[in-house]
C-alpha cells in the first residue's frame, strides 16, 4: 500500500470536528446511547405499573387467579416471583397460585400461626376459616410480630379452590382494627381460582 | 497479499471517532462492574469470557478472510467488534433488568412474559449494534461506502455483541444453572455457537448494517428515500430477531431452527445482492484496464472461478499473483478513484506482473 492515506480521501470523506456532519454524528450517536444509559432507568422508576385486567374487569394476579380492588389500591411492582399492591402506604403482596398441597386453607397457615401465637410478646388474632363470594375455603388471622422491625402488623390469608391454593399477605398498620384490614378482607373474599388457566395461555 | 485496505479507524478530527473510544470505555467499565458485582465467584465469568473470546477470534477471522475484493482496516474491524462486545454488551448488562421491568409495566407482565422478549430484544439490540454500524460510517477513514461494507461491519458488531451474550448466558448456566465450567461452555458452544449461529446477532446486524451500507452507497439519491430504505433495512433485522424471539411455533430445538430459516434467507439474499453489487461496479472500472479483460473479471467474480482459473493457467502462481494484482487496481480505483496515486500504484504492479496495460484516462 503506498501514498498517504489522508490525501488519499475522496473530499466527501473529509471530515473534522467542526463539520456539520461530525458534530451532528456524534451528537446523535451520544443522544441514543444516553437514552438507554439514562432515560430507559428514568422511564422504569417514573411509569406507574398497570395490572391486567379479564373481559370482566377483574385484575389478572395470574394465569388461574383474579381479584377485585378497593378504590385506591394500585399496582406497586410486579416480576416472575410475585406481584405487589399498594394503597400509598401499606402493602398487598402476592405470589402466583400453586397446586394446592393441604386439603384445607386452615391447614396452610396453621404452622406459621403457631409459631406467632407461640410467641407472648406478638398479637395474634384468631385463625378464622371463611367462605369467599366464589365459594373457595379460605382462612386468615392478622399479627403484630414484635420481632418486626417495621413495627407494621400483617394479615395471612390463603385461599383453595378448584385444587391449586392462593397465599395473599398484607403489611398494615399496627393497630389490627384498622379499617386497612377491611380493605385485605374484601380483597381475600374477592379472590376467584380457576379450574383451567385463562384462553390464550 | 496486496489487496487494499482503506485508512483505518482513527480519525483525531472526528468528533464521532472520539464518541466511539468514549462509549468503549464506559462500555467497558459499565459491563465488568454490573457482572462482576452479580458474583461472588468470578471463576465462571472469566471462564466464559476467555472461551467466547477465543470463539470471537475465530469467527471473525473466517468473516475478515471471506472478503471477497477489499480486506478492510483490520482496526476498523476490531473496533466494530468491540462496539458490538462492549458498547452495546456494556448498555444492556447496565440497563437489562430496568428495561424489562419498563416493558413490564407497559405492556402489563402476562403480555410482557409471553411477548417481552419478543420486543425487549430488538428494541435495545438492534438499536445499539446498529449505532455501532452508524459511527463507523460517520467515520470518514473507515471508508464505509457500500452495501457490503455495511453488512460486513453489521456482522462483526453483532459478533461482539454475541460473544458479549453467550458468555453472560455461559456464565449463569455456571451460578445459577449449576452446570460444570466445562458442560456449561459445551452445551452452549452447541447450541449458541454452532446450531444458533445462522440466525444469530451476526445476521441480523449484518441485516439492519447493509442499511446502512445502502444509505451511504447512494449519494446521488433523495435523501428521504435513503433513509426510509435504511430504516426498512433495521426493521428487517427487527422483525427477524422479534419473530426468533417470539412464542410463535413454541421454543423447542426444532421450532427454533424452523423461526430461523426466514433470517437465513434474507442474509444471503442481502449478501448476494452486496457481492452482486460490488462486483459490477468493479467491472465497469475494469472496462478501463486493457490489464483485466472479460474473461479475468469472470475468473475474479468468486474464489472458485478464481481457483479454476489458476489451475487452468500454465505457471499457477504467476496467475494467483496476477488475480491479487487485478483485485488491488480495482480495488484501489474504486476507493480511491482512477487517478489516485494508489490506483497508479497498483496499475504498476500489475503491468509489471502482465507485461502490457494501457488504462483509458478516466478521471474520478
Amino acid at each position: 500500500m503506498t501514498g498517504p492515506a489522508t490525501s488519499a480521501l475522496r473530499p466527501w470523506q473529509q471530515s473534522a470536528i467542526g463539520d456539520r456532519r461530525s458534530v451532528l454524528g456524534a451528537l446523535a450517536i451520544v443522544l441514543i446511547a444516553a437514552f438507554y444509559v439514562v432515560g430507559v432507568p428514568f422511564l422504569e422508576e417514573n411509569l406507574d405499573a398497570t395490572l391486567e385486567t379479564d373481559e370482566a374487569g377483574r385484575y389478572v394476579i395470574d394465569d388461574y387467579a383474579t381479584l377485585a380492588l378497593p378504590e385506591g389500591w394500585s399496582i406497586e411492582n410486579q416480576n416472575e416471583l410475585l406481584t405487589t399492591l399498594t394503597d400509598g402506604t401499606y402493602q398487598f403482596i402476592v405470589v402466583p397460585t400453586a397446586p394446592a398441597a393441604v386439603a384445607t386453607a386452615a391447614e396452610a397457615l396453621q404452622s406459621v400461626y403457631d409459631t406467632y401465637a407461640a410467641e407472648p410478646a406478638n398479637v395474634v388474632t384468631p385463625l378464622e376459616s371463611f367462605t369467599t363470594d366464589a365459594g373457595a375455603d379460605a382462612a386468615g388471622y392478622r399479627a403484630l410480630v414484635a420481632t418486626d422491625p417495621s413495627g407494621n402488623g400483617l394479615a395471612s390469608y390463603a385461599i383453595i379452590q378448584n385444587g391449586r391454593s392462593f397465599q395473599p399477605l398484607f403489611t398494615g398498620p399496627s393497630d389490627l382494627s384498622d379499617p386497612f384490614y377491611d380493605d385485605a378482607q374484601a380483597i381475600v373474599m374477592s379472590v376467584e381460582i380457576s379450574a383451567e388457566p385463562r384462553s390464550g395461555s | 497479499m496486496s489487496v487494499p485496505t482503506t485508512p483505518g479507524f482513527f480519525e483525531r478530527r472526528s468528533l464521532v471517532t472520539w464518541a466511539t473510544i468514549v462509549l468503549m470505555a464506559l462500555g467497558v467499565y459499565w459491563e465488568v462492574t454490573t457482572e462482576t458485582d452479580k458474583w461472588t465467584d468470578t471463576t465462571g465469568l472469566v471462564a466464559s469470557a476467555v472461551f467466547w473470546l477465543i470463539y470471537g477470534v475465530l469467527v471473525g477471522w473466517l468473516i475478515y478472510k471471506l472478503q471477497l475484493f477489499e480486506h478492510r482496516p483490520v482496526t476498523a474491524t476490531i473496533v466494530a467488534v468491540a462496539w458490538g462486545a462492549f458498547v452495546a454488551g456494556g448498555i444492556v448488562s447496565l440497563v437489562g433488568q430496568d428495561l424489562q421491568s419498563l416493558f413490564d409495566k407497559v405492556l402489563g407482565f402476562e403480555t410482557s412474559r409471553e411477548w417481552g422478549p419478543a420486543l425487549r430484544a430488538p428494541f435495545i439490540e438492534e438499536t445499539l449494534k446498529l449505532l455501532g454500524v452508524l459511527a463507523l460510517a460517520l467515520i470518514p477513514r473507515v471508508n464505509l461506502s457500500r452495501i457490503a461494507d455495511g453488512l460486513y461491519y453489521g456482522m462483526l458488531v453483532g459478533l461482539g455483541f454475541a460473544i458479549s451474550e453467550n458468555a453472560f448466558f455461559t456464565n449463569e448456566a455456571i451460578n445459577i444453572g449449576g452446570d460444570t465450567v466445562g458442560t456449561a461452555l459445551f452445551e452452549n458452544l452447541l447450541t449458541r455457537g454452532v446450531f444458533a449461529l445462522p440466525f444469530s446477532h451476526i445476521i441480523y446486524t449484518g441485516i439492519a448494517g447493509a442499511g446502512i451500507g445502502y444509505f451511504m452507497s447512494r449519494r446521488g439519491q433523495s435523501i428521504v428515500g435513503r433513509t426510509l430504505a435504511a430504516f426498512g433495512f433495521f426493521a428487517v433485522a427487527f422483525l427477524l430477531h422479534g419473530f426468533n424471539n417470539s412464542p410463535i411455533l413454541g421454543d423447542a430445538e426444532f421450532a427454533l431452527f424452523i423461526k430461523g430459516i426466514p433470517s437465513l434467507a434474507v442474509f444471503l439474499l442481502v449478501l448476494w445482492w452486496a457481492r452482486r453489487e460490488y462486483r459490477d461496479d468493479l467491472a465497469t472500472l475494469a472496462g478501463g484496464y486493457e490489464g483485466i479483460t472479460e474473461d479475468d473479471l469472470e475468473a475474479l467474480s468468486t474464489r472458485r472461478h478464481r481457483r479454476k482459473a489458476a489451475r487452468h493457467a500454465g505457471d499457477h502462481r504467476r496467475a494467483r499473483r496476477i488475480q491479487r494484482a487485478q483485485i488491488d487496481l480495482l480495488v484501489a480505483a474504486d476507493i480511491y478513484g482512477e487517478s489516485s496515486d494508489r490506483a497508479a500504484d497498483a496499475e504498476s504492479g500489475l503491468a509489471a506482473l502482465v507485461g502490457s496495460t494501457a488504462p483509458d484516462d478516466t478521471d474520478d
